[in-house]
């Protein structure tokens, strides 16, 4: 005889009713967190579906993401950039600056070192002029390379501003695949006080460092929004 | 009659002047004084490409029609140097032959130091093209110029390459006596990357057998080995390595990895060994290709880095010579220290940073010995090839193991 599944909990006592809504309940359960598992795992690959977030490489018009920095023993900076003190770890949010030029490099990078000579020559400029002093700031960060070996790259460049250390590899993890050093990210405090919109990107070097102050300069008095580097570089024919 | 004979001593005048002075004020010889090592298979690379740019200079009408470059060479000995000779052969270029500058492709540093110090006392500019040593122009010397990069930076793309792709924990070395401890003080950064350094060994020029070293290598199992040595000792321990079989993830060479004839000489066994180069004809700088096929060409054989940093040396002099007011060691040197051009090395720029003043930064590559060839692998913007990481082990030999001559 054929017993349907309607009539087979008819027959079912109270409690074995009870079980089975558990049951049911915590298979319900498993799938949701399957589906949501299924739909993260998704990020990971190339066939994803369209509406699960694509991962980039930072670009304008995105907001910078959390990004804490180890600022180390050295004060240096903690002090120039306005971070606030006793925190072993900060966001680089924080930075007193209302235009903070990010310049993600390697010690050992021929061009980012140029890059780096250029961005010095301009922050030295910057320092002599009361207006853009604590209005613009600079910061390194050297990815796969040590404090050490930052340390050093600075006192034999003579930099003026300061570079971070990313031994582990944060940077890409945070800024995006596939992020060619020297990579220079434009970031602006925006209307309600936070440092965060990217205004601009660019990849490559600029050696002249009177293009690139200009182009700063620009950049700190446009209104919101965002820009290409090439362009207020000139490459843009 | 009285009156005839004044015009006539004008009129004769005038022609005088007209006829004799554009060609006193015709050519301004600018005489440069080249002072060289006789180093085996590096000179004639040298020697041939200052030849050839010299003649390049002239063909181009670089310098235009008012002035010339004459180059006056002088040779010292090989390593180690006489330094009273060093010493007596620039004070004759300069007191004697009174050259407007000068031009050093000395690799040895003590003699470079001793032309570098003279240069400076007697302010005629000196353009340094192979010494190494970083202090060269930490002396703050006005007059010294150098093209080619100081050793602190000379294996940049090597650390840069590790850093970002191989993140080594352990690396070995081994080196041939001579080049100690000047290559060996650039282990400062891989000190401070955080490699350790699990052996160190030097041996001297002329050994043939490194089994003994080499097994001691093997137990280390380090991530990296430098190999660095001259050609014939870097064929050997290459094929030497193969034998013991030994499979670092990678291998780097130094010195003479890089020279177009180190394969002939290795054979297979230089498949998939990194090595670091200033000039290579792949490179999208102008008349870089050219000068590599004319090269080959002419002298049938092909030029290495320190041919192609010996021609641009003769480009900066005549850039220098064509901008400067005069021909006087003092204008040189100003138009010497306002260069920025692009030569077959890519830009050229005397600039200051930390230490160093008047320091052309020049980049360095790494390339990848790949089916016999020396590709660029690293940085990516220069790359021609992929880079093969980690070493996929030792290709068999397919002729007689034992290393021919150079050519």
């Amino acid at each position: 005889m054929n017993i349907g599944i309607a009539d087979g909990i008819s027959e079912m006592t109270g409690d074995s009713r009870a079980w089975l809504r558990h049951e049911v309940k915590g298979l319900i359960l498993i799938g949701a967190l399957s589906l949501l598992l299924a739909i993260s795992v998704n990020a990971f690959r190339k066939d994803r579906i369209p509406w699960v977030d694509h991962r980039h490489t930072i670009r304008a018009g995105d907001v910078l993401p959390y990004f804490p920095v180890f600022p180390a023993q050295d004060p240096f900076p903690r002090k120039y950039l306005g971070l606030p003190p006793g925190q072993e770890v900060v966001p680089i949010t924080s930075a007193q600056a209302d235009l903070l030029v990010i310049e993600v490099l390697n010690v050992y990078c021929f061009t980012c070192q140029s890059q780096a000579l250029a961005f010095n020559q301009v922050s030295k400029w910057i320092d002599k002029r009361p207006e853009l002093k604590r209005r613009i700031k600079f910061v390194g960060l050297a990815i796969g390379n040590t404090d050490e070996e930052v340390d050093y790259f600075r006192k034999e460049y003579g930099l003026k501003f300061p570079v971070i250390a990313d031994v582990d590899g944060h940077v890409p993890q945070l800024l995006g695949p596939d992020l060619p050093p020297p990579f220079s990210v434009y970031v602006r405090r925006d209307p309600s006080g936070k440092l965060g919109p990217v205004m601009a990107t660019h990849e490559g070097v600029v050696e002249d460092p009177q293009t690139l102050f200009d182009a700063l300069v620009k950049l700190l008095n446009a209104e919101s929004g965002t820009t290409r580097m090439s362009k207020l570089f000139g490459h843009d024919k | 009659m009285h009156h005839d004979r004044h015009w006539l001593w004008m009129i004769s005048f005038a022609l005088g002047i007209g006829v004799f002075f554009p060609i006193s004020a015709g050519c301004e010889i600018v005489r440069v004084g080249v002072i060289r090592m006789e180093l085996a298979h590096f000179s004639p690379h040298i020697s041939n490409s200052i030849k050839m740019a010299l003649e390049d200079v002239r063909q181009q009408g670089i310098l235009g029609s008012q002035r010339e470059l004459q180059l006056i060479e002088r040779y010292v000995p090989y390593v180690p140097s006489d330094l009273k000779k060093v010493k007596k052969i620039a004070e004759e270029l300069i007191s004697q032959e009174r050259v407007s500058m000068l031009l050093t492709s000395v690799p040895e540093d003590a003699a470079v130091f001793e032309i570098a110090s003279l240069a400076q006392a007697h302010q005629v500019p000196l353009v340094v093209c192979l010494s190494a040593s970083d202090r060269i122009t930490e002396q703050g010397w006005e007059y010294v110029f150098r093209l080619s990069p100081p050793a602190s930076e000379y294996f940049n793309e090597v650390l840069h390459f590790l850093s970002m792709v191989v993140k080594p924990k352990t690396f070995a070395c081994l080196i041939v006596e001579e080049l100690n401890p000047l290559y060996t003080t650039t282990f400062a950064n891989e000190r401070k990357a955080g490699i350790e350094l699990v052996l160190l060994q030097q041996y001297s020029k002329g050994t043939t057998d490194f089994k003994p070293l080499l097994k001691q290598m093997k137990k280390k199992n380090p991530d990296v080995i430098y190999l660095i040595s001259y050609a014939e000792d870097g064929a050997l321990l290459l094929h030497q390595c193969r034998e013991l079989n030994i499979n670092p993830k990678a291998i780097i060479g130094m010195v003479a990895y890089s020279l177009p004839g180190f394969w002939k000489l290795a054979g297979e066994a230089t498949d998939y060994v990194f090595a670091t180069t200033f000039w290579n004809p792949s490179l999208p700088y102008p008349g870089s290709r050219e000068y590599h096929d004319r090269y080959l060409k002419r002298y049938k054989t092909a030029p290495d880095y320190l041919g192609a940093m010996a021609y641009a040396a003769v480009q900066v002099l005549a850039d220098a010579s064509r901008r400067a007011r005069s021909t006087r060691p003092a204008d040189i040197r100003d138009a010497l220290a306002s260069t920025d051009m692009i030569s077959i090395l890519g830009r050229l720029k005397f600039i200051s940073y930390g230490k160093k003043a008047r320091q052309n930064r020049l980049p360095s590559y790494l390339i990848q010995w790949i089916d016999g060839k020396a590709r660029i692998v690293w940085p990516p913007r220069f790359s021609s090839h992929s880079y093969i990481f980690p070493f996929p082990g030792w290709k068999k030999p397919s002729q007689a193991s034992a290393p021919s001559k150079f050519k």
